[in-house]
């Protein structure tokens, strides 16, 4: 356990993963704690005047229907990250599943796995999402997670096939298959726990992806209805005309909270493969 | 609200006078949308199977929707094919370049801006780009592929120019995205390649280092790059499909996204079947013409 906790001090000495940490925690906190401060009522429709300048009332102005920004904002964060964290841990469980199992097993099985995941790799992600968000109309976060999770998941099972490909011919694994541990016990107690920076990684570059995804339904008016997400600031952005109107503390605050939840994702990416593979190099 | 497209369409003709209950019944019989939904889908399938017909769109009827996506197309092509192209060399040329650069620092700190770059989703640069380059500094139109006031004449320069004006910031908001993960995947190639044991075969043999570098490990790592061109088609198609819609820019994805707004379920589903087929036949024809630039894969065969 101590040399556990050596890694885990280790990631933080690692000036990327730090800097990721450090975008990502006021973040975190804004999306856990702010809602506790800021009324919901101030996101609602014309609960304030129209098109404010931020001030001391108004910290981040108001948009065009009379929507507190810097409300709207705390309380849109937290669903966002929601979504991603669902739908990045459900796509990377299937990545991992069919990545391991195809990888491990080989043959038909494994071919026929391979080439699912590399259809997946390929169909347009956006206006299959689309397309069923449309048909459906009335999403609910987990609803919205597990479609795109649905179809997000073949980069994992790539990343995790290619890596149990390696590791299956190890002698560690080999012994274990001797002394008669079963084809689960392998797979998910051997192999597994050797890619746990592997998962980790995917499992936050899933996030963002999601994120991605989300945002980009909710950009066009789909998804889930009645909540306030990042995706849906962007959605009435466009609608009320906020770029050409000059709104800028309209603008800005989502703007800059993606950029900077994409970027810190990223960093904290960056800083793990620099820790657990040195070999890397990216 | 799941959606009625007789419903929303009775509400667009809302607009020009009363449309009734007869109406909507009328056009309900029509489109053939009373029937059990098994039995549209079925009629759609043998219309589509056996007559290669779409179907009409029901929010310009009666155009079909054949006729949408084939005067929306070009403005999609001519869109995709240039940022495919323009980041596909810049990220390429640009990663060769940091991969064969000594400077260190400079080249870590190029790869960690580009990677930033292109963690940004597309529609959101769009946006920003719109903001910024359109109404605070107002350089480049706000969206749409040609003025309101120009008239459409391919032989004048003058609408030529205007169309490349309109044309600069949805292209630039693709390739600026797309440019970083080229340079990352031609770099990290290139690295691995320098390692190898007929690099330094060569190098202790003598062979100039130009031409080492672009001779023997560009053009090896250049193949990889070609099965990455296949495998990004599919996500530059979704990525155009929301750039069209934050520019108002009248390709298929604008289509695409108004046919979804309106429940105009003819032309979703036409544009999702042309595109999973275009992406796919793209992959297709480059699967099938590797061999002639991998002459290792012809070997194998």
């Amino acid at each position: 356990m101590g040399s556990r906790t050596t890694q885990l001090l280790k990631l933080f000495h690692n000036k990327y993963f730090l800097a990721g940490f450090l975008v990502m925690l006021p973040l975190i906190l804004m999306a856990l704690l702010g809602p506790l401060f800021v009324p919901y009522a101030e996101t609602r429709v014309g609960n304030n005047p129209t098109d404010q300048q931020p001030s001391s009332r108004y910290l981040l102005g108001t948009d065009s229907y009379g929507r507190d920004v810097f409300a709207v904002l705390v309380h849109a964060i937290g669903q966002s990250f929601l979504i991603g964290f669902i739908a990045g841990g459900i796509s990377n469980i299937i990545g991992l599943v069919i990545g391991l199992t195809g990888a491990y097993r080989g043959g038909l099985f494994g071919q026929v796995l391979a080439n699912f995941t590399l259809v997946f790799m390929v169909i347009p992600t956006m206006p299959i999402l689309t397309v069923f968000a449309a048909y459906v109309r009335l999403l609910t976060i987990p609803q919205m997670s597990i479609l795109i999770a649905l179809f997000s998941w073949s980069w994992s099972a790539r990343t995790i096939r290619a890596q149990t490909l390696t590791l299956k011919e190890r002698d560690f694994v080999s012994l274990s298959r001797m002394s008669g541990t079963s084809f689960f016990g392998i797979v998910f107690k051997e192999i597994m726990p050797q890619m746990l920076s592997f998962i980790v990684t995917s499992f936050i570059g899933g996030i963002g992806w999601a994120m991605m995804n989300e945002i980009a339904i909710e950009l066009i008016g789909l998804g889930p209805q009645n909540v306030q997400t990042l995706g849906w600031m962007l959605y009435w952005i466009m609608q009320g005309g906020a770029m050409i109107k000059g709104m800028w503390w309209w603008i800005i605050p989502p703007s800059a909270v993606l950029i900077a939840s994409f970027v810190g994702l990223q960093f904290l990416n960056i800083g793990l493969d620099a820790v657990f593979n040195p070999r890397l190099r990216r | 609200m799941p959606g009625d497209p007789i419903d929303s369409l009775i509400a667009s003709m809302g607009q020009f006078g009363s449309a009734g209950r007869e109406t909507a019944e009328s056009f309900r019989k029509l489109f053939g949308v009373d029937r059990p939904i098994a039995e549209q889908f079925m009629k759609y399938l043998e219309r589509l199977f056996l007559h290669f017909d779409l179907g009409p769109s029901l929010l310009y009827y009666p155009k079909p929707v054949a006729e949408i996506i084939k005067s929306r197309l070009p403005w999609t092509i001519g869109l995709l094919g240039i940022t495919t192209v323009v980041s596909w060399t810049i990220g390429n040329v640009l990663g060769a370049l940091v991969g064969f650069s000594k400077r260190r620092k400079l080249n870590s700190a190029i790869l960690l801006v580009s990677i930033c770059i292109s963690r940004i989703p597309y529609y959101l640069l769009a946006m920003i780009l719109v903001f910024t380059l359109a109404y605070m500094i107002p350089i480049f139109p706000t969206g749409h592929a040609y003025g309101i006031l120009v008239r459409v004449d391919w032989s004048d320069i003058n609408f030529i120019a205007n169309v490349l004006k309109h044309l600069v910031l949805p292209s630039l908001s693709i390739i600026l995205v797309s440019v970083g993960g080229w340079m990352v995947s031609m770099r990290s190639m290139l690295v691995n390649i320098l390692e190898s044991d007929f690099i330094v075969f060569g190098e202790s043999k003598g062979i100039k280092e130009r031409d080492l570098m672009m001779e023997y490990a560009f053009k090896n790592a250049l193949l990889p790059q070609v099965t990455g061109l296949a495998m990004s088609i599919g996500f530059m198609m979704g990525g155009s499909l929301l750039t069209e819609y934050v520019f108002a820019y009248p390709g298929i994805g604008s289509a695409f996204v108004e046919g979804v707004t309106g429940r105009d379920y003819n032309v979703v589903q036409g544009v999702f079947l042309f595109v999973i087929i275009s992406v796919l036949g793209a992959n297709l024809v480059i699967d099938l013409l590797y061999p002639l630039i991998d002459p290792r894969i012809r070997m194998e065969e």
